[in-house]
């Protein structure tokens, strides 16, 4: 299987509400794609995308997402690559179930080991 | 007795909620719970992920802790995932057509405990101790509860096995209330109690 890595700008989904930002990430990522946001999700949107989520399984091409998100303010600071201002609430990652193993170690590594 | 006193000495009706990743140990601390104050378990207790696909209550559990009493209702959730692959049931010894049911029931489960969350008046939020904390699940779910202004305890679980790393878990959670507990074992439950008597005071 081949997947394709996305990075998403805060423009492409800062005018989306919450809704159409989980239909948004869900229409990609059945179709193999993997999401880097800029925008990160919130904890509800989180919630809300894994509900949504349930409903698209097929068991077959497609069986569910992993996703980690980066806060900021979190020992993590990569989002200041994505914004320089760093207003951002963090960055996002929803990936095929399938794609990646997403690994958060003690040290703080985010290991992505991508499928292939 | 006037019915002013007769209602401040009356048991406070809390839902207390179990929610968690899936295999966490959810099932084994309500059931633990239950058997404590109830003399009932809640449910089934099984490896295999997504043995609790539907809620499970058990009500009038009458609990007294620290001269708190509460009149608990225990509300076992299906594990939340944010992905269910039959595959992994069939690792288990399923046959492909139990597996792909289950499946099917635990992706309407998962909706079903998230449906439920506003419903909780305090949750418990069970971690396999013998995991990393770091799965998205658990910070989706506590974030949840802080939007939802919900009392809520961490609570690592299985630290009788010798792979359980408690420090990680309160590193990664600092600033939360966390108690670790070995629901099989009973080991730090009598602090459990306390913690939900407590919590429970903020219910309104």
């Amino acid at each position: 299987m081949r997947y394709r890595v996305d990075f998403i700008p805060f423009s492409e989904t800062i005018d989306l509400s919450s809704e159409e930002k989980v239909s948004y990430i869900l229409s990609k990522v059945v179709r193999n794609t993997i999401l880097v946001l800029e925008d990160g999700l919130s904890h509800t949107e989180e919630m809300n995308l894994i509900e949504k989520t349930m409903s698209k399984i097929d068991f077959d091409k497609f069986v569910g997402i992993k996703l980690f998100s980066i806060e900021g303010g979190d020992d993590f600071k990569w989002s200041r690559l994505f914004s320089k201002n760093n207003k951002t609430k963090g960055f996002t990652i929803v990936a095929p179930n399938e794609a990646v193993s997403v690994i958060k170690d003690k040290r703080g590594i985010l290991s992505i080991r991508i499928a292939g | 007795m006037s019915w002013r006193l007769w209602l401040k000495s009356k048991p406070k009706s809390i839902n207390l909620g179990f929610y968690g990743e899936v295999n966490a140990g959810k099932t084994t601390l309500a059931n633990k719970i239950g058997k404590d104050w109830a003399d009932q378990e809640v449910g089934i207790v099984s490896e295999i992920p997504h043995e609790t696909r539907t809620i499970q209550k058990l009500e009038k559990v009458n609990f007294s802790s620290n001269g708190t009493k509460l009149d608990l209702t225990l509300i076992d959730m299906p594990g939340i995932a944010s992905s269910v692959n039959p595959k992994e049931f069939m690792k288990h010894g399923l046959s492909a057509g139990e597996a792909m049911q289950r499946a099917k029931e635990a992706t309407r489960g998962i909706v079903e405990a998230i449906k439920f969350l506003e419903n909780v008046d305090v949750a418990l939020v069970v971690i396999d101790a013998t995991r990393t904390p770091f799965d998205q699940v658990n910070f989706t779910i506590i974030g949840n509860l802080e939007h939802q202004k919900k009392p809520f305890i961490l609570v690592p679980n299985k630290i009788d096995l010798p792979d359980a790393d408690i420090r990680v878990v309160k590193d990664a959670f600092q600033e939360y209330t966390v108690i670790p507990v070995s629901a099989i074992q009973g080991d730090g439950i009598e602090t459990l109690y306390d913690t939900i008597a407590n919590m429970a005071k903020k219910v309104r």
